[in-house]
């Protein structure tokens, strides 16, 4: 499709984020050529109508033209108007925008550099391309972020800097082209646009506009005045940019890395990294309570690790309740596996020392101040200290006891996440509840779900999972066809093919461990069936006589005069009103 | 007999000699003709056989109800009276008989009152009215004259719109007989040039602007005023016509297309250029998901039609709106733009654009201007 064709001439909307020419909305006559209007054709580059023409004019949000009003020299569309902008000449000292001089090179250099954005994305991908290629710590010190709007309404963005030489401003040049951004160069109010390959040295004004503005840009192709709205700190905004998940082939894993956890799973967490003998410190970190109906403060562990194993990483990564950071500096880091939209290392001077900024991948931001005392973890493992028992030695003794072994499998409590959750028994008196749930299961999950009947109890079995039927005891399948209740694990800890091995007899039945019970249940495959066939009861469907609908269009109607008159009109009533006598209209 | 009850007895065979069998099929009876004195009496009356009078308005409302949702209809309404009279005298003005040597000059007088009806027929200004104004007119327009002739050696029997008496086709000595059907639009068009009643009819289908956006073929210099606009502003009706007009095919290519030209050229405000390039649009629609979709450009005005969807596909501006359809929909709109791309050509695709570029949509009902600067159906 000729798509192209399509597109008109609105390149100033798309150019340049200010105030642009636009050809002028007419309707062209049918036939007429269209060359004056606002299309393009095919395989025509896509150029403004009146490209490198001042115009007056501007578009609404509704895209019709509306007559500038902030020009004094107010014309619709000015055609032909010289331009805003000429050209700095080399040792040119004295120029018409105010506040401007030439550097040592001869380019026309205010005290500041400003960069026009369209909205904020191009703002942050403006500093996250600086950052990554250089340093935001040279422009923090003096950047601004502001919103500004024109007279029409539209809002844009401002980022100011001090302009401090050309050097710095020919790098933001070419960041701000990259990210959509116009530089432009000034000292208070007025701000002309800053040198391109079309002027090495730069530009200067042809005339200032006299307007009570508090912004005024001047570009070769549009003058406009803005009034600043509001000001968006750079911090704020770091702080409310939301880390992205990084791709798996950028992940690395650093050899420090911190973590937070909450104060549940916290303590646990200082027994486990002492048993694995991780370098590890940890700190308890404390905020006031955020409500004033929470009785407590807010607490959370924060671990420093040293070199720890990559499957301690990745298990606390998948508990929850548990972050894991990188950091990207003494004061910051981002949460493992996240990076952060602008580069945190570039602007570390942002971060007050002894603190801590740790963003998180859903977009939180734990800003620890000041940094509690860190200590190992070693030291706050607990111990069984008992100062009653002695612990001296007690002698031993030989016996000539029978010393065949016999170890019985047994459930035993594990911490261990939940896997392959795949059955559940329901008891009897729970029947009432499970038939309530039937009702609501959707057609798939029905559609997968088994169940066997036994005297007191129901066994169903879904192999994509059972936790849609919050009933009864879930069980995990430990082995093929082994099911333990959720929670608990077999000790010994024998393999899957070992148990298979033991549990012998069963033949093509689905062996359960029940809890309290010295042996398993075995449930034959064969008493198992479709939930659809086993509970629902048949439907008898009474028959309904039903014919098939007519279509009921009228015939076409036919003429039929009334018997022929000599004097038609004799008799006709009301015939003496003249018709013009009456209300035609 | 009094006046008031003879307009009584012309009222009651009006709706059930005339306008029952009009609207439910059969023989429709035409008498003597209707004055204007009877329409102010007309427009209060009802039928004294209540039957007819119910099923009258059911008829009419199941005819609108084919367009467009309504509850109700507005019968009896004046506006639609005046059609209904105007249309009774039509057929009384095709009646061979009126031109008899003593009955000619009551041809006049009828002509007379058929223009002096329209006039004060109006422009619907309500969706029920509109739909009531083209159920009578659309029958009406269907309306057939079944015609015997039987001759022999001597004689020519013609029996044209009049049943023909019992036992005639009994007697032997007639050697041929000819029935046929011709439509009341022929013998309207006919009688053009003697009397004018194609004029009066076209005249008439103005005011019932749903029949002249339907009945295209009867309307190929399809001129859209104030009131086809004021009907193509209810969506609901506008939903309604494209659907009859896409079910109609290609020949509502060039008449919609010359509307839409001789709309532009008139220099209309963006919003009623809307309207007519939203009706456009959904005709194309609907043409598409129905499988017969409308490209062509056997004409220049067909070539502008068909590039009204792929240049609102390609650049929507204000008109974004009309494209929020589901995605597979809007996909299928998508490949068979460049279709109609190609059958337009370029001149018509940029025309169409600039169209589409000009008008705008409504605005919402805070930014509406004062009631009365734009005209609007109220449903």
């Amino acid at each position: 499709m000729q798509e192209h064709r399509f597109r008109r001439a609105r390149d100033p909307d798309r150019r340049s984020p200010g105030v642009r020419a636009v050809a002028p909305k007419v309707l062209p006559s049918f036939g007429e050529g269209l060359d004056g209007g606002s299309l393009i054709g095919p395989g025509e580059p896509e150029v403004a109508v009146g490209s490198g023409v001042s115009d007056c004019s501007a578009r609404g949000r509704t895209g019709r033209r509306i007559p500038c009003a902030a020009d004094p020299g107010a014309r619709p569309v000015c055609y032909g108007s010289p331009p805003v902008l000429e050209r700095a000449a080399l040792h040119q000292t004295r120029f018409r925008t105010p506040g401007v001089t030439p550097d040592t090179r001869g380019v026309v250099l205010g005290g500041k550099g400003l960069v026009l954005f369209p909205s904020i994305d191009r703002v942050v991908a403006f500093l996250r391309a600086y950052g990554d290629e250089g340093s935001l710590d040279e422009l923090l010190p003096s950047i601004e972020i502001r919103r500004v709007i024109t007279r029409l309404r539209t809002q844009e963005f401002a980022l100011s800097f001090q302009a401090e030489s050309s050097y710095r401003m020919d790098r933001v040049s070419g960041m701000a082209k990259l990210s959509g951004g116009l530089l432009f160069t000034g000292t208070s109010r007025h701000f002309v646009q800053y040198r391109d390959a079309a002027s090495p040295l730069g530009y200067d004004v042809q005339q200032l506009l006299s307007d009570a503005a508090d912004l005024i840009l001047y570009h070769d192709s549009f003058q406009q005045a803005y009034s600043l709205d509001r000001e968006v700190p750079f911090r704020d905004l770091v702080l409310k940019l939301a880390p992205h998940r990084a791709p798996p082939g950028e992940r690395t894993v650093t050899p420090q890395l911190q973590a937070t956890a909450e104060i549940g799973i916290g303590a646990a967490l200082v027994g486990y990294l002492f048993r694995w003998q991780v370098q590890a410190r940890a700190a308890l970190a404390e905020w006031p309570s955020r409500s004033a109906f929470e009785d407590a403060p807010r607490r959370l562990y924060v671990f420093e690790m040293q070199d720890a194993p990559a499957r301690i990483v990745e298990l606390m990564e998948q508990l929850p309740g548990v972050h894991v950071f990188e950091p990207l500096g003494p004061t910051v880091g981002v949460q493992l596996g996240y990076r952060h939209p602008i580069s945190l290392r570039s602007c570390a001077s942002l971060f007050d020392a002894g603190t801590l900024h740790l963003f998180r991948g859903d977009g939180q931001v734990e800003i620890i101040n000041p940094l509690p005392p860190f200590a190992p973890v070693r030291s706050l493992v607990r111990t069984n200290v008992s100062i009653d028992t002695s612990t001296g030695s007690a002698p031993g003794k030989g016996t000539d006891a029978d010393l065949t072994l016999s170890v019985p499998l047994r459930l035993s409590p594990t911490i261990a996440p939940w896997r392959a959750v795949v059955a559940s028994i329901i008891p009897a008196a729970q029947r009432a509840w499970l038939a309530r749930i039937l009702y609501a299961l959707p057609p798939s999950t029905l559609a997968a779900l088994r169940i066997a009947m036994g005297d007191d109890r129901y066994y169903l079995l879904n192999a994509r999972g059972i936790e849609g039927i919050p009933l009864g005891t879930f069980y995990c399948e430990v082995a093929p066809r082994i099911y333990v209740p959720a929670g608990l694990t077999l000790v010994p800890a024998v393999t899957p093919a070992v148990l298979e091995d033991l549990v012998r007899d069963r033949g093509d039945g689905h062996v359960f461990f029940e809890q309290g019970r010295p042996s398993p249940r075995a449930v034959p495959d064969s008493g198992f069936g479709p939930v659809s066939h086993r509970i629902l009861s048949a439907v008898n469907a009474t028959a309904v006589a039903a014919e098939p609908l007519t279509a009921s269009e009228p015939s076409l109607p036919l003429l039929q005069y009334d018997e022929s008159r000599r004097f038609p009109l004799w008799g006709v009533p009301g015939k003496k009103q003249p018709p013009s006598a009456g209300d035609g209209s | 007999m009094s006046e008031a009850r003879k307009i009584q007895v012309r009222f009651e065979e009006l709706a059930a000699g005339f306008l029952l069998p009009l609207l439910r099929g059969g023989d429709v009876r035409v008498g003597r003709p209707l004055s204007p004195g009877m329409l102010e009496s007309f427009a209060l009356s009802r039928p004294a056989d209540t039957d007819v009078d119910a099923t009258i308005i059911e008829l009419l409302c199941a005819e609108a109800a084919a367009l467009a949702p309504v509850r109700s209809v507005p019968w009896p309404d004046r506006g639609a009276m005046a059609i209904t009279m105007a249309c009774h005298d039509i057929a009384i003005v095709t009646d061979p008989a009126l031109g008899r040597w003593l009955a000619r000059g009551s041809r006049s007088k009828v002509l007379q009152w058929i223009d002096w009806l329209i006039e004060a027929a109006g422009h619907p200004i309500t969706r029920g009215e509109a739909l009531v104004r083209h159920a009578v007119l659309s029958r009406f327009l269907s309306l057939e004259r079944p015609d015997t002739v039987a001759s022999n050696w001597g004689f020519t029997h013609r029996y044209l719109g009049r049943p023909v008496p019992d036992g005639f086709f009994a007697r032997p000595r007639f050697v041929e007989m000819r029935s046929s059907r011709r439509a009341l639009v022929e013998l309207v068009k006919e009688l053009d040039e003697e009397v004018g009643t194609w004029r009066r009819l076209a005249t008439l289908i103005e005011r019932s602007p749903v029949t002249q956006l339907l009945w295209t073929e009867l309307v190929p210099d399809l001129r859209l005023g104030t009131a086809a606009l004021a009907v193509l502003s209810d969506d609901l009706l506008r939903a309604g016509i494209a659907r009859s007009l896409a079910a109609q095919g290609s020949r509502v290519a060039t008449p919609l297309g010359r509307a839409l030209r001789v709309l532009a050229e008139q220099r209309p405000p963006p919003s009623m250029l809307y309207y007519v390039l939203a009706l456009i649009y959904e005709v194309h629609v609907i043409a598409i998901f129905d499988g017969k979709p409308l490209a062509h450009s056997d004409t220049p005005e067909a070539a502008l039609f068909t590039a009204v969807l792929p240049a609102l596909l390609g650049a929507p501006d204000d008109l974004g709106a009309l494209l929020e359809l589901d995605s597979d929909d809007l996909g299928m709109l998508r490949r068979q733009a460049p279709i109609h791309d190609r059958t337009a050509g370029p001149e018509a695709s940029r025309y169409a654009v600039a169209l589409i570029d000009f008008a705008a949509p409504p605005r919402l009902d805070h930014e509406r201007e004062p009631v009365g600067s734009r005209p609007e159906v109220r449903s």
